[in-house]
């Protein structure tokens, strides 16, 4: 079952369209990386999906329910683009009325432990105002695990971090994802970053999904490769496959050969086994490079 | 680290009573939350403490100069006129009463309201409820309580500082009974007047200031009508029509409220 469904989702904005025809599976018990540029849609997207902004079309399902349903509704955890907190309240207070709003039962011992989970416990008397982007940040992440929710959405949550917020953060959902199996949709311009954790991915773009696909299918466009050229691929994939086991044919042509970091090696190889190399390099193809290339690729076009 | 977050980290989903997703543990939740918003708010205080120092202020300064200005000889004066001395309405003698904490409770409402959309809280709010007449429920009772509690600090100052300055307690025609009738049915009337003030200020929610400057201008504009409609020697039959009043108030205003949430955008 997917966490979060879209069909033909659409948001127009005094006649822009901000989000058009979106369609995005979010399987359950995943980590969703949600890329794109800015002004791509993903916070308009993420706003549509927790009920803050009115779809001009199209229909959003969670957990198999449309999004209106309050029970289903009442398991989600937010952070998007800011916390929302009041500045002149303190930090205890701004996470104890979440989770009033919440209706937990133990809203002090809550709040105690999600600011212990993202290593901000001795922060809890100052006011939100007198903390830094970081605190403010990992605040929010905070808020949002109160109550423990089942899909958390987390719109830039690495902002402003440093490494050990970063690692604080990022060892934090995963292990709500591996251990309560919350499903968590996560946006963020720190790709390498959004890389460590995400289990699938979605690209949006001019308000458009463009790719959606899992982390195994993203870490093999991604993957460390040779890409050789030469006169005769055909040939060539016959030579390489005495040496190398895991390679394919390129579209538009040459040969990929994964289990090779040194391109010198497979030149010399194909020297002396007759080949004529046109083209050789060896090839680092991290979230990043892949997601420019993709973005070039749809300029492009 | 990781272990210590592991420890922390318990099984299964969210345990909350508002998953029940019904609608008295909803607004429950809301409630309490609202009520602890509102009792760790400067606001409630400042205008609870302005609602007090008004009465002071006109009985003690416009009482001191009776010869020039309006005279405010008998300390109900401040509550209310008899009924038929609406006439002069717009008169300083008839402003300065206890009908200026509709016009209070209007900017009380407003930036309570403005402070959910300009802090960003407004996001968790509407996240976790659905529901939009959650919030029209839950923000108008807190609107009505701090109303009421307004009339009560404006009217237990005005009983003591009219002892203090001397000034006559004759109730005339309308009797203790008159009196005790037309503080409740002002109280009452917050129950229409507050989800009037809601359904403006969401709907002006955009600005801080637009909610703030629209809300008090409805406030400006009805205010007189809690003149007319409750003087001093009010009756049952005025209390009975003010609970007639503040209930379809409450439920109509409220469903604007909530139409009005739920055809616009939120955040």
């Amino acid at each position: 079952m997917y966490a979060i469904e879209t069909q033909d989702l659409t948001k127009s904005f005094h006649g822009i369209r901000a989000v058009n025809g979106l369609n995005m599976h979010v399987p359950e018990g995943s980590i969703y990386g949600f890329i794109g540029e800015n002004g791509s849609g993903k916070s308009t997207t993420e706003k549509l999906v927790c009920g803050l902004l009115v779809p001009t079309g199209g229909q959003i399902l969670l957990f198999g329910k449309d999004y209106t349903d309050a029970q289903t509704r009442s398991q989600m955890g937010v952070l998007i683009e800011n916390p929302g907190c009041f500045p002149g309240a303190t930090v205890y207070q701004n996470l104890y009325m979440q989770a009033l709003n919440l209706g937990l039962k133990n809203p002090g011992l809550e709040v105690k432990r999600v600011l212990e989970l993202v290593g901000m416990g001795g922060a809890a008397g100052r006011k939100f105002k007198q903390c830094s982007l970081g605190m403010k940040q990992r605040i929010g992440v905070a808020q949002s695990l109160m109550g423990r929710p089942k899909l958390l959405i987390l719109d830039e949550p690495i902002n402003g971090l440093d490494a050990d917020g970063m690692r604080i953060v990022r060892e934090t959902l995963r292990e709500l994802n591996r251990r309560d199996g919350v499903t968590i949709l996560i946006s963020s311009h720190i790709l390498g970053e959004l890389s460590k954790v995400a289990t699938h991915y979605g690209i949006i773009r001019r308000g458009t999904l463009i790719k959606e696909m899992p982390g195994t299918a993203m870490s093999e466009e991604c993957r460390d490769f040779v890409l050789v050229k030469t006169s005769n691929d055909q040939a060539a994939l016959a030579v390489l496959s005495k040496k190398y086991r895991d390679m394919k044919p390129q579209a538009g042509g040459g040969i990929r050969i994964y289990d090779e970091q040194d391109s010198e090696t497979t030149a010399k190889f194909l020297f002396d086994n007759g080949i004529f190399v046109r083209e050789i390099a060896f090839n680092k193809i991290g979230l990043e490079e892949y997601y420019v290339k993709l973005m070039s690729k749809r300029e492009a076009a | 680290m990781q272990n210590a977050q592991c420890t922390m980290l318990n099984d299964g989903g969210r345990d909350t009573s508002i998953a029940s997703s019904k609608f008295t543990t909803r607004i429950k939740s809301m409630l309490k939350m609202d009520f602890y918003r509102l009792f760790h708010t400067p606001i409630f205080y400042i205008m609870v403490t302005v609602a007090a120092l008004i009465p002071a202020l006109v009985l003690s300064m416009v009482g001191a100069n009776e010869d020039g200005g309006p005279s405010f000889s008998n300390t109900w004066q401040v509550i209310e006129g008899l009924s038929g001395n609406t006439a002069g309405l717009m008169d300083f003698a008839n402003m300065a009463n206890i009908n200026m904490l509709f016009i209070f409770a209007a900017l009380m409402l407003s930036i309570f309201v403005a402070h959910d959309y300009s802090s960003g809280f407004v996001k968790n709010i509407f996240t976790v409820h659905a529901k939009k007449s959650d919030y029209a429920v839950s923000k108008s009772l807190v609107g009505i309580f701090s109303g009421i509690c307004m009339i009560l600090a404006y009217t237990l100052v005005t009983i003591i500082v009219g002892a203090i300055m001397g000034k006559s307690f004759d109730l005339g025609v309308a009797g203790i009974g008159g009196l005790l009738m037309c503080l409740m049915s002002k109280m009452l009337l917050m129950g229409v007047f507050v989800p009037l003030y809601l359904s403006v200020a969401v709907l002006f929610r955009q600005k801080l200031w637009m909610t703030i400057v629209a809300t008090f201008a409805a406030g400006i504009l009805f205010y007189p009508v809690a003149s007319i409609a409750v003087p001093l020697d009010a009756s049952v039959l005025t209390l009975l029509m003010c609970a007639l009043a503040a209930g379809i108030g409450f439920v109509g205003f409220g469903a604007l409220t909530s139409l009005i949430l739920n055809k616009r955008d939120l955040a």
